[in-house]
């Protein structure tokens, strides 16, 4: 069975995330609650890291696209 | 026994390789790029710790308190001081990664002495620097860390007073001493990126950059790691110089023979790293019985023959070292194919891995690797193929 489907339920789940973290980066600043922005700040790029490991195993992006057929 | 030990982690590491392969692509295995990531946390590192340097207060009044400034008053403050402080240990993971990497693949043997040796040093010096870090903030843990380094220090035979003193910059704690700690926290890391270039040099193509997933995931680990009320970086209490401290919070990364001072005295944790290092250093040549190809070891650094020499620049192209530079030449050369050249080749010897491409690549018998003489191996060649059995 093709993981394919797999990749990109994970894709679209991290970019929902992704736009929620966004969300609370823009309450930290509103509140003045660093801790709250640096975290989503963090998270958000740890997101951002996932999404493109998964386009890269889904073949859209990197050098070898074959790899994730 | 040493050998077999060496060949037992270089299956388990290959057998790792491959199971990371199944979950990253090949190319982005992150066993692969040890060494970029170390250079990328160094990076972060040099990056957080000047935005650091605008906040800190080098005495022995202000230090505390300029860093209690910035981790609770200053916004995001704390998340700077943390990215510092896990990036180092996230260096410090990824050395040690890499070199027991390139330990267990064999890759520290020949003419890769040289990134070793220069690995070694930046391992040493991250330590220090690491340990220089603690002293700085001037709390409970840094009087009480730099108490146990003056001891191991005086516990030198000799040197120990004068090196006591030359750090302390007078007989005891005071203000003089921060200074020197911040002098050698940040001179002592650019003079990393000198020792970077040595570890660089004689290497094709390092990978000193990891791919973008990696970059982004462990960045943003960082900084998350910097916001969690758990792992969020604090001001601890006041040192109190005269006061011992009885306990304070340990880094296993940076603080491990700190610890170990609670257990042995401290001339023996002292002498107890010097030999470790010692045998750091020594691992490239502990198999030396290892017979290499051709009876040869080393080759000696390429040589050129200079009456043969056309000025051709076939090993300038060929060199995958840019060992080879092309420089006018001063005087005609010796064969008739050389009398009306140019250029004359001349070898780096810093860059020159010995590896013989440039004797392959020119045909006009200019080159030569001094130990491993082109007329040597196309003997011990004939030999080979003589001995072998004849077949129908």
């Amino acid at each position: 069975m093709s993981s394919r489907p797999l990749y990109l339920l994970a894709v679209m789940a991290l970019a929902g995330g992704s736009l929620l973290l966004a969300a609370l980066i823009l309450l930290g600043e509103l509140r003045d609650d660093y801790a709250l922005g640096g975290g989503a700040l963090g998270a958000i790029l740890v997101a951002y890291g996932l999404i493109i490991l998964c386009l890269r195993k889904l073949g859209l992006i990197g050098p070898r696209r074959a790899e994730g057929k | 026994m040493y050998r077999r030990a060496l060949t037992w982690l270089l299956r388990q590491t290959l057998k790792l390789d491959v199971s990371i392969n199944r979950v990253y692509p090949t190319d982005w295995n992150p066993l692969y790029y040890t060494g970029g990531l170390s250079h990328f946390f160094l990076f972060v590192l040099v990056l957080s710790g000047i935005l650091l340097l605008f906040y800190y207060v080098a005495s022995l009044d202000g230090a505390y308190a300029s860093v209690r400034y910035l981790t609770e008053q200053v916004p995001y403050g704390f998340i700077l001081r943390g990215i510092h402080r896990y990036a180092a240990d996230g260096f410090i993971i990824a050395v040690l990664l890499h070199l027991l990497r390139n330990w267990f693949t064999d890759r520290y043997l020949f003419s890769r002495d040289g990134p070793w040796i220069s690995g070694m040093f930046l391992l040493i010096l991250g330590g220090f620097i690491g340990v220089n870090g603690y002293q700085m903030v001037w709390d409970q843990r840094a009087q009480a860390i730099t108490e146990i380094f003056v001891a191991i220090l005086q516990s030198i035979p000799l040197a120990g007073a004068a090196l006591v003193r030359l750090f302390l910059g007078s007989e005891g704690i005071s203000g003089a001493m921060l200074p020197r700690v911040l002098f050698l926290h940040v001179g002592t890391a650019s003079f990393l990126y000198m020792l970077l270039w040595w570890h660089y040099v004689r290497i094709r193509h390092p990978k000193i950059w990891p791919p973008a997933t990696w970059v982004l995931a462990l960045l943003g680990l960082v900084i998350l790691l910097s916001a969690l009320p758990g792992t969020r970086p604090t001001a601890g209490a006041a040192a109190q110089p005269g006061v011992p401290v009885t306990s304070y919070p340990l880094d296993v990364f940076f603080l491990l023979p700190f610890w170990l001072v609670n257990y042995l005295p401290p001339i023996v944790v002292g002498v107890g790293l010097t030999v470790l290092l010692l045998l750091g250093y020594v691992i490239p040549y502990l198999r030396r019985e290892e017979e290499p190809q051709m009876g040869v070891r080393h080759a000696g650094i390429a040589q050129v023959i200079d009456g043969n020499c056309t000025g051709c620049e076939l090993c300038y192209y060929d060199c995958p070292y840019d060992a080879i530079v092309m420089v006018p030449s001063p005087h005609p050369g010796l064969t008739k194919a050389a009398a009306n050249r140019k250029l004359l080749a001349a070898v780096m010897d810093s860059r020159c891995v010995e590896c013989g491409i440039c004797i392959g690549a020119c045909p006009f018998e200019a080159l030569e690797l001094p130990k491993f003489l082109e007329a040597d191996l196309t003997r011990r060649i004939a030999e080979a193929i003589q001995a072998q059995p004849a077949t129908a």
